[in-house]
């Protein structure tokens, strides 16, 4: 037999008896809307009705209940026996659950509730006080409080990134000083991490991108009859921002979303803590290796990426417009100028710069479970690309007003 | 819609018991306990005793579906745990655990953990499952703090709310990696008491690693001793005759004198 529940409203007397089998998988969606409905017209019984007491009834069989309750109801207790032995376990915390419901709403309004007829490890088990969530202050209503509270919370980020960047300064000042603990090890993992490990992904996406632009370009220029140019339009735009750019978003995604899910994960063991409380700073610990590791690799990365993407530049023209090595290379040779090369670095440098910190600064702020470990990852990367577009503008505009 | 997660015809083991037979618990080709046979019966407290490394955990994680054995067989109830994939997930539905850092999943409030397993395998409404995690939260003594996220609250609430969540279906078996490793002794004592009670009333077969002697007194039926040095069992027997009459190990454990 499934779950069933009854009740009786008599001369103030709220009798309750469940029976059937309360077990959790023995519930049936019928069984459950049911006992919604019944835990509902008990409770409003309870607020409304001004009882003397609440009765709480519960055996296996419809038999056993009822005769417990007419015993109740005639001579005042009984414990309803326990007539099986070996019974399955026929109620679960559900019914418990209920009558602790039926309980807690007689409470308030100061309505006895008898359990003396219910087995005798069940009323141990009701025994479990509900007490009301914890206060809280009580927030100010102070206008300087309101508008404080309502710029940390709109500009406490800018705040705490202005911090970080400030921490990091003041950690490099440190380092060039000779003075911070910076272990080469962790300094020259991080470098392979992000440069060795780096070259498979770093060179398909460069030579793919010189073959789409050598490719796309050779046809437009195909027209006028100047697809030679195609080499130096491919070196050109490479080397001077397109390999930076690139390299720095495939870098974002690769190396600062993981120092912020390391760091990140590292917050959530308590192992940022842990390293405060020796002493040791985190940023100079776990930030400034990284930090040093990916600015030092970024510009060697896009002297890579410069190279693989010169020569998928070069497969395409090479075999489908027929030039010759020494026309590419003499072309090459002709447009690409030092300056080329050191604005296309020092984009690539900066760019270093912004991921190693954005992908640090996320793990370092990041929460202490596990959505908010993902949450930082995903900001890391988002704002490591909005800032190599950024900066990428502004470098692009300073650089012009200088006519270089 | 039925949720087609819920057995309609669930499998619970007829007899509620483990049978452990020339187990051999590893990882790979390390061998970390082997040759262990230990019977655990109905409504029985077990407790896995050892000193620290030497298994107790593996040996856990093997009962409870996560570590393959080596060898040797677990039976629940005369069915083949490692063997019968059909009936696994049953027997799976019909055990609670407890892990030790209490494993519970951050981004959830302690109610919705107590929910999760809730929502999937029973067919209560939404009410009736809060209903019943405030419940079990204040079980534990955590009444009030249901919708708190479990990174707001102490490593020693936490490990009470994993045990209300483990105790979430009315589970047959209860598994508990030290339970009250971290509590303070009126918290241990209490969740003593809640064991118990919760054998003497909803029949829970209960089995726990701890190291905790008290506790190792007062719930235990049977326990076992798991060697580091022999990497096997060692002993097996109820606390108060291993005290006297157990190894030399296994009785400087229980009287908590030094090697």
């Amino acid at each position: 037999m499934s779950v069933r529940l009854i009740y009786e409203l008599q001369d103030g007397m709220l009798r309750i008896a469940a029976y059937g089998n309360w077990t959790l998988p023995k519930i049936t969606r019928a069984d459950q809307k049911m006992l919604a409905q019944k835990q509902q017209e008990i409770i409003q019984a309870i607020r409304r009705e001004n009882l003397k007491a609440v009765l709480l009834f519960y055996a296996e069989t419809e038999e056993n209940t009822a005769a417990a309750v007419q015993s109740v109801a005639a001579v005042g207790n009984s414990v309803v026996q326990d007539t099986q032995k070996d019974r399955e376990y026929a109620w679960g915390s559900l019914l418990l659950s209920f009558f602790c419901v039926v309980c807690d709403e007689a409470d308030k309004k100061n309505v006895p509730v008898d359990v003396s007829a219910l087995l005798p490890q069940m009323r141990k088990l009701l025994e479990v006080n509900y007490n009301d969530p914890l206060s809280s202050i009580e927030p100010s209503r102070n206008p300087f409080y309101l508008f404080g509270d309502f710029f940390c919370a709109k500009f406490g980020q800018v705040h705490a990134s202005m911090n970080f960047a400030g921490e990091i300064t003041a950690s490099l000042l440190k380092f060039f000083a000779g003075k911070a603990s910076v272990s080469a090890k962790d300094v020259w993992q991080e470098m392979y991490n992000a440069g060795a490990a780096s070259l498979p992904i770093i060179s398909l996406v460069s030579i793919l991108l010189g073959l789409i632009l050598a490719f796309v370009s050779a046809i437009q220029l195909q027209v006028i009859g100047a697809e030679v140019y195609v080499s130096s339009l491919v070196t050109v735009s490479m080397v001077r921002v397109m390999s930076p750019v690139l390299t720095g978003i495939v870098i974002a995604g690769r190396i600062g979303a993981s120092y912020a899910a390391t760091i990140g994960s590292m917050q959530v063991n308590e192992e940022v803590d842990a390293l405060e409380t020796f002493g040791i700073n985190p940023v100079e610990f776990l930030v400034l290796p990284r930090f040093l590791a990916l600015s030092l690799m970024m510009p060697f990365l896009t002297v890579y990426a410069d190279f693989m993407g010169i020569l998928g530049g070069f497969a395409v023209i090479f075999w489908g417009w027929d030039i010759s090595f020494y026309a590419f290379l003499e072309n090459v040779q002709a447009f690409t100028t030092m300056q080329h090369i050191f604005i296309g670095l020092f984009h690539s440098f900066i760019f270093g710069i912004l991921i190693a910190m954005s992908g640090c600064y996320q793990g370092i702020v990041s929460g202490r479970d596990a959505e908010a470990v993902g949450r930082a990852t995903t900001l890391a990367v988002v704002h490591s690309i909005i800032g190599i577009i950024v900066s990428t503008s502004i470098l692009t505009i300073i650089l012009s007003g200088f006519n270089l | 819609m039925e949720n087609p997660l819920i057995p309609q015809n669930s499998f619970i083991p007829q007899k509620a018991l483990i049978d452990v037979r020339n187990l051999t618990v590893g990882y790979g080709t390390k061998i970390i306990q082997k040759d262990l046979t230990f019977s655990v019966k109905e409504k029985e407290i077990f407790v896995i005793m050892g000193g620290s490394g030497c298994g107790k955990s593996s040996l856990l994680r093997v009962l409870m579906g996560l570590l393959k054995p080596l060898q040797g067989t677990v039976l629940y109830g005369g069915t083949d745990f490692w063997q019968d994939a059909e009936n696994r997930q049953a027997i799976l539905q019909s055990i609670g655990v407890m892990f030790q850092g209490g494993a519970l999943w951050t981004s959830r409030t302690l109610a919705e953990n107590i929910a999760i397993p809730l929502k999937q395998y029973t067919r209560l409404n939404d009410r009736q499952i809060y209903e019943l995690a405030r419940y079990k939260l204040a079980q534990v003594g955590l009444s009030g703090f249901e919708h708190y996220y479990p990174s707001e609250i102490s490593g020693g609430m936490r490990k009470r709310a994993g045990i209300a969540r483990a105790l979430a279906l009315d589970p047959r078996f209860v598994f508990l990696d030290e339970p009250s490793a971290g509590l303070d002794p009126v918290s241990s004592a209490k969740l003593d008491e809640l064991i118990l009670q919760l054998r003497e009333s909803l029949g829970m077969t209960v089995l726990i690693v701890t190291h905790e002697l008290a506790s190792i007194f007062t719930v235990a039926d049977t326990a076992i001793w798991l060697d580091a040095k022999t990497k096997t069992m060692l002993a097996q027997g109820n606390p108060g005759d291993l005290v006297k009459n157990g190894p030399e190990i296994v009785r400087k454990f229980l009287k908590r004198e030094a090697e």
